[in-house]
């Protein structure tokens, strides 16, 4: 079968716009998924109006209020410094969600180009490209992100840079995927033929056609994003004190678990409910974009 | 995946990394101590120096050189102690190593043991283990680790908070510092395992020659592991290798929160004093072992599948 009979993707805007509102109606009609945005929607409010929320501000000390057992006051209770550990969870959403978002943004600018050049190119080029994606990838991520981290030096975009530049090769690899059959495309033929340059076949023709496994890639890697904040900030090589992020507020507790746990064990549950509601999105996102998935057990 | 040329690449990252941290080299090279002496003799020894130790040369030149070093087992001095980075790693690898090791079995066992459970008993079991892993993706281990700790050694006050006791030592009294770490960094790869497990084995025995196995009259026992588990276990297999890459980054948050003096702990100090000899080590030895595992699973593969064969 010749690869354009392959059950085609035709660009046309209105075929768009349906398999689009397919898609939502599909995705909105699993509960599970229902729930997960709901609770991901719930996330991202609290991250914008952490501010308004919040009792407290994110690094209110308060003497008198040291080490205060949950409470009225203090929901969750305070930490030595009298800081209340609600308000520093609400803010902990802004820049985990932040993190989170621009790191795979980071990855996906970085990793889309070199897959379509690695895919459109073939040969050599896409030869030595991927051997180079395959050595990235062997890096143990924890690892990669503590060598990023030492020459960068801690601070939120240096983080956001260090996870962006860690995932970056499987947006390459996604992407050139893609890129390699769909090169292969009469309308790409048609295009190349009348003239147009490489550079413009691969922004109009092949990206728009290849971008639908990187959606659901970087609905996923968010989750991973924000572990892997939180484990950088924990460590105390991430983003450092006073700014409110879980893996900080969970170091900070770990150290007074005798005293009140709740400092550790409540960003801890913000975190796994935030991953969970990411990774379900994302897996109902595969299964709804691609059909072969759909009914699978 | 061709294991020299990934070395290959993994080691010009490390060497370019190093080219990247801000300040001269020769600070890293010598230390702060020594930079201060030769600075009171004149920048005239500073550039003599820069010369005796080839940084004034070409950086492929310089990166031959480094590549030359790390053959040897010269993994340089580190900027902080002026130790020797290859004896560092010595005193503290084999804990790793031992931790890893003894996380990985477990992990591979208990992986395997649910997901069997979990494909042939549809139902609670199936539910609850299927739950655990989409939960073992979404929980970081090092908050896994401090729940453990919370409850079995403050409340319960069962096992030790933290710290480590070497097995070959003292084996039995191992095993209460071993339980929670093991356990906390497991998490995440058990539930991997057992998630392929299970659905390997529910692919596995939905085929005919299960069927046939049973019509034979065979036990469900023998039925399970001689024809069922054979098959189910190339897809498995790959879950277990890639586990590892997530074992030995995972086994870094872990010796942090118990406070096991391994590779992980020392790469954290280094990373905070932004010590590069140490880190640049840290990345070319767990890249070796994880291009290790490779090759060791995909040796196994031909073990599993004969048909599988590499040139």
């Amino acid at each position: 079968m010749a690869a354009g009979e392959q059950g085609l993707i035709i660009p046309t805007a209105g075929r768009r716009r349906a398999g689009l509102l397919g898609v939502v109606v599909r995705f909105v009609s699993d509960p599970k998924a229902a729930v997960a945005t709901a609770l991901l929607g719930f996330f991202i409010v609290v991250a914008i109006f952490a501010p308004v929320i919040a009792p407290y501000g994110e690094d209110q000390h308060d003497k008198t209020a040291s080490l205060v057992q949950p409470s009225r006051q203090h929901f969750l209770g305070t930490d030595r410094l009298g800081r209340d550990i609600f308000s520093r969870i609400i803010y902990g959403a802004r820049v985990s969600v932040r993190i989170g978002l621009i790191s795979v943004g980071v990855a996906a600018a970085v990793g889309i180009p070199i897959g379509l050049v690695s895919g459109y190119a073939g040969g050599w080029i896409d030869e030595t490209i991927m051997r180079f994606v395959d050595a990235w990838i062997a890096f143990p991520n924890l690892i990669f992100l503590l060598f990023v981290i030492a020459i960068l030096g801690p601070g939120v975009t240096n983080v956001m840079v260090a996870i962006g530049l860690n995932s970056f090769p499987i947006y390459s690899r996604l992407i050139r995927a893609s890129t390699l059959s769909l090169r292969e495309r009469e309308y790409v033929m048609a295009a190349r033929s009348t003239g147009a340059s490489s550079g413009r076949i691969l922004q109009r023709h092949i990206l728009p056609n290849a971008v639908q496994p990187i959606i659901v890639q970087a609905s996923l890697a968010l989750g991973s994003a924000v572990l892997a904040e939180s484990g950088l900030s924990f460590l105390g090589i991430g983003i450092k004190p006073p700014t409110a992020t879980w893996g900080v507020i969970i170091a900070d507790g770990f150290a007074l678990i005798r005293v009140n746990p709740w400092i550790s064990i409540a960003p801890g549950v913000a975190i796994v409910l935030f991953v969970l509601s990411v990774n379900l999105m994302g897996d109902r996102l595969r299964d709804v974009m691609d059909p072969r998935l759909r009914g699978a057990r | 995946m061709n294991s020299l040329p990934v070395l290959v690449i993994v080691s010009a990252l490390a060497f370019i990394g190093q080219q990247l941290v801000p300040g001269d080299p020769i600070l890293a090279a010598l230390g702060q101590g020594e930079v201060a002496a030769l600075e009171a003799l004149g920048p005239e020894a500073i550039e003599a120096k820069r010369r005796e130790l080839g940084l004034d040369r070409p950086l492929p030149v310089q990166y031959v050189s480094y590549v030359g070093r790390l053959l040897q087992g010269d993994l340089g001095k580190s900027f902080r102690t002026r130790e020797n980075v290859k004896d560092m790693i010595a005193q503290r690898l084999p804990v790793s190593m031992k931790l890893n090791v003894i996380t990985f079995t477990s992990n591979v066992l208990i992986g395997l043991l649910l997901g069997v459970i979990a494909a042939l008993r549809p139902g609670v079991p199936d539910f609850l283990a299927t739950t655990w892993a989409v939960m073992g993706v979404a929980t970081p281990n090092f908050w896994v680790a401090i729940l453990l700790i919370l409850v079995f050694a403050v409340w319960l006050g069962w096992l030790p908070t933290s710290g480590w006791v070497d097995p070959f030592d003292d084996p039995v009294r191992s095993i209460r510092f071993l339980i929670l770490p093991v356990l906390a960094n497991g998490f995440f790869g058990s539930a991997t395992i057992m998630r392929q497990t299970r659905s390997a084995m529910l692919e596995v025995l939905r085929q005919d020659y299960i069927t046939t196995a049973r019509s034979k009259g065979l036990r469900e026992q023998q039925v399970v592991i001689r024809h069922a588990m054979k098959n189910a276990m190339l897809p498995v297999w790959t879950v277990i290798g890639l586990s590892i890459a997530g074992l030995i980054g995972g086994s870094v948050l872990i010796e942090r929160v118990f406070a096991i003096p391994g590779v992980g702990r020392m790469a954290i100090e280094a990373t905070n004093s932004r010590d590069f000899p140490v880190i640049q080590a840290v990345v070319m030895i767990s890249t070796a072992a994880i291009v290790a595992a490779n090759l060791i699973t995909d040796i196994v593969y031909g073990y599993l599948d004969p048909r599988i064969r590499y040139d």
